[in-house]
């Protein structure tokens, strides 16, 4: 099974975490680590980039439910890109899309927030 | 018990009869005018040893059982030797007290000297009395002495020590034994020579016994060098100063070569003694402190066992620390706590607020230190000492190994060196206040499987405080402790596992009871249903409601709980009490249904949880079903050759609170004919993969659902799980719960 891990990239005011591997119940921790470490720096531009996630369980979507609210209401959003097709899916499937803003490519979800702010 | 007590008291009477009859014999040779002892004939003088032999017999017998019944019940040698000795001395003062107010009261009472007429006769009726009262008393006082001796010498025996004893003893007896019969002035025969030369042989051998000396205790070794003269001076004085030998000739001739061998014996015994305690004495410093080690570590080794209270431990550890390297030495455990690796900050935060806190990691690196017992130094001494020496902390945190400071005024370590001369000045001057009363200090990390369990500190307020052994042994309590700490943190661990374990076995019993227990009958439908969970408590959920009072309606629900374990099995138990009330309340939409589903449920569930679901409503009249979907997998229906999947929007319930769900849900409606199958499942079905990670999907699913369609609803459920099982069976996993529920409309 492939493990998972979060890489963390700025650009500007928006910061971007790139996922690999399994998002599950058990490694979603990691990932609730790095979203909770930005927000506590006041970095509340997030977006997360999934192309190398190979899976993603429904505790892994949970982490992004728990942080939304606090992430918005702070006047900032996490945005998703660059998913394969099998994660869109799931996505998809749970009605994410109407939730959250899904976009093919990161520069165009960096774009958004730099309109948005200006 | 009764035995023993008939067993003294016949020893007492026979001491008394013996002694009455000996007294008689003498008074009466003395009337006589025989007591003359060489005019004495040989019979009387037989009679009279014999009598003499009864009583020492008795005496010794009586002695040796009072001082065995009087002894702890497990000490060896019976007595205390300082006790015996102080016991020892003030018996002798008494007795020589005793013979010498009744030699006043009663002068003359001795014999005549030899030069005179009436040579070695008695004086007058009182130096008979004299050479009675001299025998029991002085002569009890010599046996008990023996008894002591023999019981010291015996202490730690070897193999021949006790019949080296024996065999002194019988020799002396023997020796005495040979001269029955004899009178005053009669010269020792040939037999008794060798046998009285045979035991000063032995005594010699056993004069050399003397392991008790070893393990007494210093103060009691110095009280002993005091006494034991006192004693051997005493008797000496006895025999002297009261003619105590013409005496004991005057009671019995072989009873006193008996005597006077005890007495010499005992004599030389307490010499060795003296020189031995003398020559012991400059050691037994080292031999206590020795002792006293090993009686530490065996008390400690002893709280291994102390598993289930570790703070117990602590203190345990700083107690014995300190008692081993003196008691004026303070000492005191810091725990550590490594800082868990998703909260650093907050930890080292939360951490600067402990009232007992002496380290802590700013780099969030490692962890921090917090001091839970001391003893003979109080917290602000150690907080005000470890920010000057925070040193400590770190190197053990980061190298783990033991850090010593043996001059706390003038290390480098704590900064920039005063001069030499301040050095001095200092040093003469020596406050400790400065340093805390700190003048050196030893650190020894506490290490289980090489994870650091805290730090053990012993400070002393001197320099140079601590030599090799110290901290030889303080390296030893700390690994014993942590030993201990190791094995009580595991086990405690178990126990929370195991309790997790119980915990997780109500759930999965809860679990299991929310799942329908058997299945509806509905006319011209069949359904059948199953769920495995992943673990011992899923998420996913399925029930059917009967809807209505005619068995026409009833509602299916899938859904799956984002999230495992207990807390699932709760959402799960919400779940079904909605479900069963809401059902009936909508009777015909399911999407109303999901939408006030989705209302109550949001209120309830956490933010990152959220439940799937798929609801239908079948109408077995109008052979129709409504379907409505919240964020769940699309419904396989098989109509005919070909199958198709039911996709529909629709947000997850607990998802949004209530506008956007409602704006986005949807309903379907499915005609169902004869032989038609709609396969309600979970994420688990799709998400299984092989070994090469590919998911089972939903076109295998459709295809397994189109092959079997001829098959009843519990056979087409088979298949599927079959199907499923068959695809991962080589390396590949089930990842989540798989729950599969078939609905099939057949002929009637």
């Amino acid at each position: 099974m492939a493990t998972f891990n979060t890489s963390l990239r700025e650009s500007g005011k928006t910061s971007i975490i790139d996922i690999s591997g399994d998002l599950d119940a058990h490694t979603s921790i990691q990932l609730e680590r790095a979203i909770q470490d930005l927000i506590d720096k006041g970095r509340t531009n997030i977006i997360i980039n999934f192309s190398k996630l190979n899976y993603i369980s429904s505790a892994g979507l949970g982490v992004f439910m728990s942080f939304i609210d606090e992430v918005r209401s702070k006047g900032g959003d996490i945005k998703f890109s660059n998913m394969p097709e099998k994660i869109f899916q799931v996505f998809d499937l749970l009605g994410f899309p109407l939730l959250y803003e899904i976009y093919d490519d990161e520069h165009k979800a960096i774009e958004k927030f730099q309109t948005t702010a200006s | 018990m009764q035995k023993n007590v008939r067993l003294t008291y016949f020893l007492f009477l026979a001491l008394i009869i013996s002694e009455v009859l000996h007294l008689a014999v003498d008074v009466g040779l003395f009337y006589a005018g025989e007591a003359r002892a060489y005019l004495v004939s040989f019979g009387i003088l037989v009679l009279k040893d014999f009598l003499a032999c009864a009583s020492i017999a008795a005496i010794y017998l009586l002695i040796r059982r009072q001082i065995e019944s009087h002894a702890l019940p497990d000490a060896v040698a019976w007595v205390e030797p300082e006790d015996a000795f102080k016991r020892g001395a003030i018996l002798i003062a008494s007795i020589i007290a005793f013979l010498a107010v009744y030699s006043t009261l009663f002068n003359p009472s001795d014999f005549n000297p030899d030069e005179e007429i009436l040579a070695a006769a008695p004086q007058t009726i009182y130096t008979v009395f004299k050479s009675h009262l001299a025998f029991l008393t002085f002569g009890s006082y010599l046996l008990s002495l023996f008894i002591v001796a023999e019981r010291l010498i015996l202490f730690r025996r070897l193999k021949n020590t006790k019949s080296n004893f024996i065999l002194m003893a019988a020799f002396l007896a023997l020796g005495s034994v040979a001269m029955i019969g004899s009178k005053k002035g009669d010269k020792l025969n040939v037999l008794a020579i060798a046998f009285l030369s045979v035991a000063g042989l032995m005594m010699l051998v056993n004069l050399f016994r003397l392991s008790w000396i070893l393990p007494i205790k210093r103060d009691e070794k110095i009280r002993a060098i005091f006494l034991v003269p006192l004693i051997i001076g005493g008797i000496a004085i006895a025999f002297n100063g009261f003619h105590l030998d013409e005496h004991f000739t005057a009671y019995s001739f072989s009873v006193s070569i008996f005597l006077e061998g005890v007495a010499v014996f005992g004599l030389l015994y307490l010499v060795v003694t003296l020189f031995s305690l003398l020559f012991y004495l400059p050691t037994s410093e080292a031999f206590e402190r020795k002792s006293s080690e090993v009686k530490n570590l065996y008390a400690m080794s002893k709280f291994i066992t102390d598993v289930f209270e570790e703070e117990k431990i602590y203190d345990s550890l700083v107690s014995y620390a300190r008692e081993a390297c003196g008691g004026s030495s303070s000492v005191w455990f810091d725990m550590y706590h490594p800082y868990a690796e998703e909260t650093r900050t907050a930890e080292s935060a939360i951490a600067s607020k402990l009232p007992n806190l002496q380290w802590r990691d700013l780099n969030g690196e490692y962890g921090f230190f917090k001091t839970v017992a001391q003893q003979n130094i109080s917290l602000e001494t150690i907080q005000r000492f470890s920010s000057k020496a925070d040193f400590i902390w770190k190197q053990v945190a980061e190298k783990k190994s033991i850090v010593r400071i043996d001059d706390v005024e003038n290390d480098v370590r704590f900064g920039a060196l005063p001069s030499a001369v301040k050095q001095f000045w200092r040093r003469i001057k020596s406050n400790p206040a400065s340093s805390n009363g700190i003048g050196s200090i030893v650190s020894v990390p506490l290490l289980a499987r090489n994870k650091l369990i805290g730090v053990l500190c012993v400070a002393k307020d001197v320099e140079y405080g601590f030599v090799k052994e110290d901290l030889e042994l303080i390296t030893t309590f700390a690994d014993q402790a942590a030993v201990a700490i190791d094995n009580s943190r595991l086990i405690r661990e178990l126990i929370d596992k195991e309790r997790l374990q119980q915990e997780l076995l109500v759930a999965q019993k809860i679990q299991l009871r929310l799942l329908p227990q058997s299945q509806p009958t509905l006319s011209g439908f069949q359904i059948d249903g199953v769920s495995y969970p992943a673990y011992e408590v899923g998420g996913d959920y399925f029930d059917y409601v009967q809807i209505g009072e005619r068995n026409t309606t009833v509602g299916i629900i899938i859904a799956d709980v984002s999230g495992k374990g207990t807390s699932a099995a709760f959402y799960m138990a919400e779940l079904k009490g909605i479900v069963q009330s809401l059902a009936r309340i909508y009777p015909n939409s399911p999407k109303e249904f999901l939408c006030k589903a989705n209302e109550t449920i949001a209120r309830g569930l956490e933010k990152a949880s959220f439940i799937s679901a798929l609801y239908g409503i079948i109408d077995t009249e109008r052979h129709l079903l409504h379907l409505s979907n919240a964020g769940h997998c699309p419904a396989v229906v098989v109509q005919g050759d070909d199958a198709r999947l039911v996709k529909m929007k629709g947000l997850a319930l607990g998802l949004d609170k209530g506008a956007l769900f409602s704006q986005h849900a949807s309903e379907a409606h499915i005609e169902l004919n004869v032989g038609d199958v709609v396969v309600f499942y979970t994420d688990g079905v799709i998400e299984a993969v092989d070994k090469h990670e590919e998911q089972f999907g939903y076109e295998r699913l459709m295809d397994v659902a189109r092959r079997s369609r001829q098959k009843s609803a519990s056979e087409i459920k088979n298949d599927i799980f079959n199907a499923v099982n068959f695809f991962t069976n080589d390396g590949g996993a089930v990842r989540d719960d798989l729950t599969i529920v078939v609905l099939k409309r057949c002929p009637v």
